[in-house]
C-alpha cells in the first residue's frame, strides 16, 4: 500500500487515496469524531468538488447544504459546530479534497 | 453597483479563464453582484460534452452549473455570436443583441477582461 | 478620482508593467487624483521577483515600482494563488509548501483575491494594463 502524505497544513496530498476510513483518521487529528451529522455535509461537499471541481467556500458550502438537506442544516451555524473553526476548510481537509481558496 | 467578469480568451490556450473565473467566484463568495459575459475564443468554454485531460487544464464547464451557489446568475453572450455556432451550447446563457450587450456594458461600474 | 490598477501582463513578454508606471505616476501627479493599490495578477506577478535581474543598463522595472510604492505609500499586492502557480514565493509559503526557496521581492505583498475585491469597491476607477 503507498504511503499517505499530508501537506503542512493536514490536507491529502493524493487526492485518489482518500476513503472512508482514511477520512475518520483525519478527523481524530483534528480532534473530532465523525457522526452521521458530519458525514451528510462531507457527501454533500465531495459530490459539490466532484460536480463543479472545486472546493467551496463558506457561503456556496451553505447553499449546496440548504439544497441537498433542507434550510435548517443550510446554515454557518451548524456547519461550524460540526466543523469548528472554518467549516470549508476543516470539511475539505476530512473529505480528502483541496483546501478551498479564498476562504472567509 | 456591478461588476463584470468580460471573457474573450480561449479555455484551453492557457490559465486566463481560469483565473477569470476564480475571480468571479470570490466576488461571489464576498456577496458582491458579478455577472458574466463571454465572446470571441472564450465561446468554447460553454460548448456541451467536453472533455479535457487534466494536462488539458481544469474541467471549466464544469464549473458553470455551480455558478448558481455563488449567485452569479447572469452569464451573457452576444446573439450573433452563438446562433452561428453549430453546437449546442451550456443553457444558462442570456443571449443579447447588439444594443442590449452595449446596454449590458454600461450597467457595470467595473469590467474585468480576461 | 480614486483609481486601483490591476496588471496582468508580463513584465518582460509585455510592456504593462512599466506603461502602468507612468500612468501611475501620473495619477499621483494630480492632487484630485490618488491610487488606492496596485494588484498584480496572472503573468504580472513575475514582477515581484527578486531573483530577476535584468542589466544594470536597463529599467529595472521591480525596483521602480517598489520605490514608487513606498514613496507615495501605495500597497502593491500580487496574488497569492497567481504567484504560487508560477514559483513565486515569500517565506511563508515556501514553509506551508515545504521547499526551501523563496523570492518574493522586499515592497510586495502576497495576497488573496478578496484585496482586489475591496480595492474595486474603494476605487473610483480600476485600470487594467495587460
Amino acid at each position: 500500500m503507498a504511503t499517505i502524505e499530508f501537506d503542512e497544513e493536514g490536507y491529502l496530498l493524493d487526492l485518489s487515496q482518500w476513503d472512508e476510513a482514511l477520512a475518520e483518521e483525519i478527523a481524530a487529528k483534528e480532534a473530532l469524531e465523525l457522526t452521521a451529522a458530519h458525514w451528510e455535509i462531507l457527501r454533500v461537499l465531495r459530490a459539490f468538488y466532484e460536480q463543479f471541481e472545486v472546493s467551496p467556500a463558506m457561503r456556496p458550502l451553505v447553499k449546496a447544504v440548504s439544497k441537498e438537506l433542507g434550510p435548517d442544516k443550510g446554515k454557518s451555524i451548524y456547519l461550524m459546530k460540526l466543523f469548528p473553526g472554518s467549516p470549508p476548510k476543516l470539511a475539505a481537509k476530512i473529505a480528502g479534497l483541496p483546501k478551498p481558496a479564498n476562504c472567509l | 453597483m456591478s461588476t463584470l467578469i468580460y471573457l474573450s480568451s480561449s479555455p484551453y490556450n492557457g490559465t486566463a479563464l481560469k483565473e477569470a473565473l476564480d475571480l468571479a467566484l470570490v466576488f461571489g463568495t464576498f456577496e458582491q453582484a458579478i455577472s458574466i459575459a463571454i465572446t470571441g475564443d472564450a465561446l468554447a468554454l460553454l460548448i456541451e460534452e467536453q472533455a479535457p485531460s487534466t494536462r488539458h487544464g481544469k474541467h471549466l464547464h464544469k464549473l458553470l452549473d455551480g455558478l448558481e451557489f455563488y449567485d452569479i446568475e447572469q452569464v451573457f453572450v452576444k446573439a450573433t455570436e452563438t446562433s452561428a455556432l453549430p453546437v449546442s451550447l451550456w443553457p444558462g446563457i442570456t443571449a443579447l443583441n447588439t444594443d442590449a450587450w452595449l446596454q449590458m456594458l454600461d450597467q457595470h461600474q467595473h469590467i474585468y477582461r480576461f | 478620482m480614486n483609481y486601483s490598477l490591476f496588471i496582468t501582463g508580463s513584465p518582460t513578454a509585455s510592456r504593462a508593467c512599466q506603461t502602468a508606471l507612468d500612468f501611475a505616476e501620473a495619477v499621483v501627479a494630480h492632487e484630485q487624483h490618488g491610487i488606492q493599490g496596485i494588484f498584480f495578477y496572472e503573468e504580472a506577478v513575475a514582477i515581484a521577483n527578486a531573483l530577476a535581474m535584468p542589466p544594470r543598463d536597463e529599467c529595472n522595472i521591480r525596483a521602480q515600482w517598489a520605490t514608487f510604492a513606498k514613496q507615495h505609500n501605495i500597497p502593491l499586492y500580487v496574488c497569492i494563488a497567481a504567484a504560487l502557480r508560477r514559483g513565486q514565493l515569500n517565506q511563508a509559503e515556501a514553509k506551508r509548501h515545504e521547499v526551501e526557496h523563496f523570492n518574493l521581492a522586499d515592497g510586495f505583498q502576497l495576497e488573496g483575491l478578496g484585496s482586489l475585491i475591496s480595492l474595486t469597491l474603494e476605487s473610483d476607477r480600476v485600470v487594467r494594463f495587460n
